[in-house]
């Protein structure tokens, strides 16, 4: 999957958040999200907190194998029912929260910080750096995020690390190009030309100008990339080359409760299906409102 | 004209080139030697690691080894697997039917369903678009394997309709156990395609020559035909494009969710055998299809485009 994270924000005009005006700019995030912006924002909000107190918000032991109660439906003792080794699914559910969500902000953290400094610097540069830097990119394009993952996997064996800086690399073009087109624009804006004239060296001046300028389209792509980042790991961990077992994660069960809709107990594959669902949705809603160019909704 | 093809054609051929040195190289990245990781969990005899030596030509330096390896390669040899005992060629070849299938059907659900939910998005403003677009952003955001794992679930399991396994015997009954599988596969890119047609349709519409064209009092239908969707067409042909070929990559998953016995699954199959040949292969001939199909793509925008040929004749 993967021609989808160029959906991704478009540029839009700089907007330098004052300290002082916090008020309003907090004002100002409220409007541009929108009811579904907020409502994304809170569900993730809420998915982060189970992820941190999971150990001790989960009801049950989630590896606490009973091997007389397989597949069982839900129940008050077990909410959303058991798995293939009789293991609780909601306890799952909510410890699988952690590699669910953690995966994607390594890769969405390793791409971001690259494919910024990439393109910032070839922005800056221009001419055959910038040419140089743009068709590597290009070529990145041609591997597939998941291709180009199982070949790591292949290689160094499956592992959730192996598999996010397979991801990351991947997703680093994605970056670079949203920012790069809008690094371009701004190099040529007055006030860099006035921190020029001041004499600021150009690393100060991409570092405390135009990296602030471009922050708000950095976060808003880093917030799509999330969702993309976890449909790409959750289908490794699907495949087996994620989250190894018997560790708890999202994609991993979608895989482990298959056996179970045979079976007529589909209730582990679906209930984690709609957590990854709802959590990719979240991110894309979000992601799509902070970079939604202004007074245009995509 | 020309020169833009001829630089296609050239960017194409570098990028399969580099793919080969990173999809032969990733085999010196793994610990341990080579040939440990070549002959995989297997017990070689001696005259299996001379073979392999042979084949990859271990003794030489890297780059003349890679060399050997795509020269192989562009000759129709992928190499050999020891954990299948069999060329890669004969793993590859009798599953590759069912897999180009699978991805053509998925692909005219993807072109078709799109061009047409985007098309009616963004004529009918209001309810209807509103409806669609809650749908797509939904699309978007399913995984292919999930999307699996739902239709399993109801079509399959609940309901009965459709076969949850396996490929069939015969086009047609192939067809029926695709299905499932080709739905799965094309959701995501469908949705996509969808939008932007949708956004694509709704800018069209907006532009002075569409309402100079109203002005002028000629026919909705003609306008809707000649005006809107001609333009639009334009850049639905390239995301179109660009989302087929990413429905490569995605058999890996869909395969793997269905139990199809096509290519993809067997890239899975070869990494949890450790069976390198195969893994690199199969890489290679996927990142191959997908530059392959967008350079396509490429080329038809390039000869479509009246706008680019005017461009090229007035000197670039």
């Amino acid at each position: 999957m993967s021609a989808s994270p160029l959906t991704a924000a478009s540029p839009r005009g700089a907007g330098v958040v004052l300290p002082q005006r916090v008020r309003g700019a907090a004002r100002a995030i409220v409007a541009r999200l929108g009811v579904s912006g907020i409502a994304a924002a809170l569900l993730l909000v809420f998915l982060t907190v189970v992820a941190v107190f999971a150990p001790d918000i989960r009801p049950q032991d989630p590896d606490l194998v009973q091997l007389g109660s397989t597949f069982a439906g839900p129940s008050s003792a077990h909410w959303l029912g058991t798995d293939q080794s009789g293991r609780d699914v909601f306890s799952r559910l909510i410890v699988g929260a952690r590699p669910a969500l953690l995966g994607p902000l390594l890769v969405v953290v390793l791409a971001t910080v690259i494919g910024s400094i990439l393109a910032i610097a070839s922005a800056w540069a221009g001419g055959i750096i910038d040419g140089i830097v743009g068709r590597t990119l290009d070529l990145l394009f041609a591997f597939p995020a998941i291709l180009l993952a199982i070949l790591a996997v292949a290689v160094l064996g499956a592992s959730l690390l192996a598999a996010v800086i397979a991801v990351g690399i991947a997703y680093i073009p994605y970056v670079a190009r949203v920012v790069r087109s809008e690094a371009v624009r701004q190099r040529t804006l007055p006030y860099i030309a006035a921190c020029e004239a001041q004499g600021q060296s150009p690393a100060r001046i991409c570092a405390r100008h135009l990296l602030p300028n471009l922050l708000p389209l950095i976060i808003a792509q880093a917030t799509v990339s999330f969702g993309y980042a976890m449909i790409d790991l959750s289908a490794l961990s699907f495949l087996g080359f994620g989250v190894q077992a018997p560790a708890a994660d999202w994609g991993e069960m979608v895989a482990a409760g298959e056996p179970g809709i045979l079976l007529h107990a589909p209730v582990e594959s679906i209930s984690a299906s709609f957590m990854i669902v709802i959590t990719v949705l979240a991110f894309t809603v979000l992601g799509e409102r902070l970079g939604a160019p202004a007074g245009r909704r995509v | 004209m020309a020169r833009l093809l001829a630089m296609r054609l050239v960017g194409a051929a570098v990028t399969l080139f580099v793919t080969s040195f990173v999809v032969y190289g990733a085999l010196f990245l793994a610990p341990g030697s080579p040939i440990n990781f070549l002959v995989g969990p297997q017990s070689a005899t001696p005259a299996m690691i001379r073979r392999l030596r042979a084949e990859y030509h271990l003794n030489e330096p890297f780059l003349q080894q890679w060399l050997h390896w795509l020269g192989g390669v562009l000759h129709g040899n992928l190499g050999y697997s020891i954990v299948e005992h069999s060329s890669v060629l004969g793993l590859i070849g009798p599953r590759l039917g069912t897999t180009l299938l699978l991805i053509a059907y998925a692909g005219i659900l993807t072109i078709g369903f799109g061009v047409l939910v985007g098309t009616v998005g963004g004529l009918r403003p209001g309810k209807v678009d509103a409806a669609l677009t809650t749908f797509t952003s939904v699309g978007l955001g399913v995984p292919q394997y999930i999307a699996g794992v739902v239709l399993i679930t109801f079509f399959g399991v609940a309901w009965g309709l459709f076969p949850t396994y396996g490929s069939g015997s015969g086009f047609g009954d192939d067809l029926y156990h695709l299905t499932l599988p080709a739905i799965a596969l094309a959701i995501s890119g469908a949705a996509y395609v969808s939008r932007l047609t949708r956004a694509a349709v709704r800018e069209e519409k907006a532009k002075e020559h569409v309402i100079t064209a109203r002005a002028r009092g000629i026919a909705p239908r003609s306008i809707l035909r000649r005006h809107v969707l001609r333009n639009a067409a334009i850049p639905v042909i390239t995301v179109s494009g660009l989302t087929v070929a990413g429905l490569i990559a995605g058999t890996v998953v869909v395969e793997t969710a269905f139990g199809i016995n096509g290519v993809g699954a067997l890239l899975v199959q070869s990494v949890q055998e450790s069976d390198f040949p195969t893994v690199q292969a199969i890489t290679l001939l996927m990142v191959a299809g997908f530059v392959l199909v967008n350079t396509a793509v490429d080329v038809a925008y390039l000869a479509l485009d009246p706008r680019i040929r005017a461009r090229q004749g007035a000197g670039r």
